[in-house]
């Protein structure tokens, strides 16, 4: 009967636009969104069809995902305690590894409250859409990731964004805020999308003068940023001060799921408070015990970080000696801004073609509506590596 | 001045013409801007561009507009009673 509905009551009517963008982007070459990687050999090495392509946009920071000790962990959990919890937290679904893991979270951090999540996306959706209730206020960097706007939607606080990266900003509508109610500001560590860092001590200082609450979502930051691997916050001094931070396995962690740690012991109650961490199932063992491998790997080998750092730095400097002008500082997270879209999808399809992977982003994921060639740099890169990627953007036209 | 430091005395005309100056550079140079002109459509200005009025807007009132509320603003008019609601919270 479907195919007799009237065009104006079609419930893929609005997708019109969408379907028309798609094509664009499709008649320059490759798919660029799920492009489908038949093997993947290694951290850095994936085959397309027939071809061996370096991986440059993976978020694989700390090149941990064919690390022995995460195989052997995620294998061992796997044969003990099987497939899935198949079950929530509250219910049949908290195993002893879960605990473990969020013991040894708090102890990283130096936290009184550690809780994990099935994924990064419900860490921020949970925590964030929990803590600020009816009456409350939640205010919001501008160029905050998509589950930190879905977290304020869930939200019955008023949400209310201030200007990207900007202590100014924030103080100024803190300043406006009717003094009832909680306020909790959240920010991120490193801005994802374009490698920006966040002015983080400036930012506690700011909230803590208006009483408001900081939390940071560190998802790309833990494992790459501070001596020990923490984050920028403790890389900035303030981790101490920061009142939430959350964070994903997705990442350096070489996982799937996500945490946040708090201070403050009260946030235990976000188990019985938050729906994104009641009405779903918890993480699988093998995916919490590969989590728990990374992280001791985060804690002790500080080499990963400073192989990370030069990386990026040798790939900062080589591309901008290339004439590529990167938007921030060197850091895992090195985009490239181009002129508009449709050079930005060539540029992408030529880079393919020349066996370099690297993300596109286009407007509307992008912040200004920029069109971008994102590169994520991993410890596990070679020097000869980041000088085939640098060779590539070279030769681009 | 009321308690939260903002003048009670703006009316929705002098919004209106606060309005007009700050789309100004998204229309043709002798366009009439209307209460009724839709964001977006009639005035063709994409999320980050409305972004950035309603910050320009907020600075100059010194208000803050909830998303909740930004995000049913569908007119010109809208955003002008948005601005004038919340200097009068």
């Amino acid at each position: 009967m479907f195919d007799e509905v009237d065009d104006t009551q079609s419930i893929f009517r609005k997708f019109d636009a969408l379907a028309g963008r798609r094509s664009d982007v499709l008649a320059a070459g490759e798919q660029p969104f799920g492009l489908r990687f038949d093997e993947v050999l290694s951290a850095t090495r994936a085959r397309v069809g027939g071809r061996e392509i370096l991986l440059a946009g993976t978020n694989n920071y700390l090149g941990l995902t064919y690390s022995q000790p995460c195989i052997e962990a995620a294998q061992a959990a796997l044969a003990r305690h099987g497939t899935a919890t198949t079950g929530s937290r509250l219910a049949n679904g908290t195993y002893g590894i879960h605990e473990e893991l969020e013991h040894e979270l708090a102890d990283f951090f130096g936290a009184r409250s550690a809780i994990i999540f099935t994924t990064g996306y419900q860490a921020n959706l949970a925590s964030i859409s929990a803590l600020a209730g009816k009456g409350d206020h939640l205010l919001i960097d501008a160029d905050s990731h998509a589950c930190i706007y879905d977290a304020c939607r869930l939200s019955d606080a008023e949400t209310i964004r201030f200007r990207h990266n900007s202590p100014e900003n924030l103080d100024r509508r803190l300043a406006r805020l009717p003094a009832e109610g909680a306020r909790l500001v959240v920010v991120e560590g490193l801005y994802s999308m374009l490698g920006d860092v966040a002015p983080l001590a400036e930012f506690v200082e700011v909230a803590h003068r208006h009483g408001a609450y900081l939390y940071v979502d560190e998802a790309h930051s833990v494992g790459c940023y501070g001596k020990d691997g923490q984050g920028v916050a403790a890389e900035q001094g303030v981790l101490d001060q920061v009142d939430f931070l959350s964070g994903t396995f997705s990442k350096s962690f070489a996982s799937i799921g996500g945490f946040c740690i708090s201070r403050h012991e009260e946030f235990e109650f976000i188990r019985l408070m938050s729906r994104a961490y009641l009405f779903t199932a918890s993480g699988s063992p093998s995916n919490v015990a590969a989590a728990q491998a990374a992280l001791e790997q985060i804690r002790t080998r500080p080499e990963l970080r400073e192989a990370l750092r030069a990386r990026a730095q040798q790939l900062h400097a080589g591309l901008k000696g290339a004439g590529f002008e990167p938007a921030s500082a060197p850091g895992p997270v090195i985009a490239l801004p181009r002129p508009d879209q449709e050079t930005a999808v060539r540029q992408w399809n030529q880079l393919l073609q020349k066996g370099i992977y690297v993300n596109l982003a286009i407007p509307p994921a992008t912040p200004h509506a920029m069109s971008l060639l994102r590169l994520s740099v991993s410890a596990a890169h070679t020097e000869e590596e980041i000088d085939r990627i640098i060779e590539a953007f070279s030769q681009l036209d | 001045m009321n308690q939260t430091g903002k003048s009670a005395s703006v009316d929705k005309a002098q919004i209106m013409a606060r309005i007009r100056e700050a789309v100004a550079p998204f229309l043709p140079p002798d366009a009439t801007v209307t209460a009724d002109m839709k964001i977006g459509s009639d005035i063709e200005i994409d999320s980050v561009e409305v972004f950035d009025v309603v910050m320009e807007l907020e600075e100059v009132y010194d208000v803050s507009l909830p998303m909740e509320i930004t995000s049913d603003i569908q007119t010109i008019g809208d955003l002008a009673e948005a601005v004038e609601r919340q200097i009068n919270v």
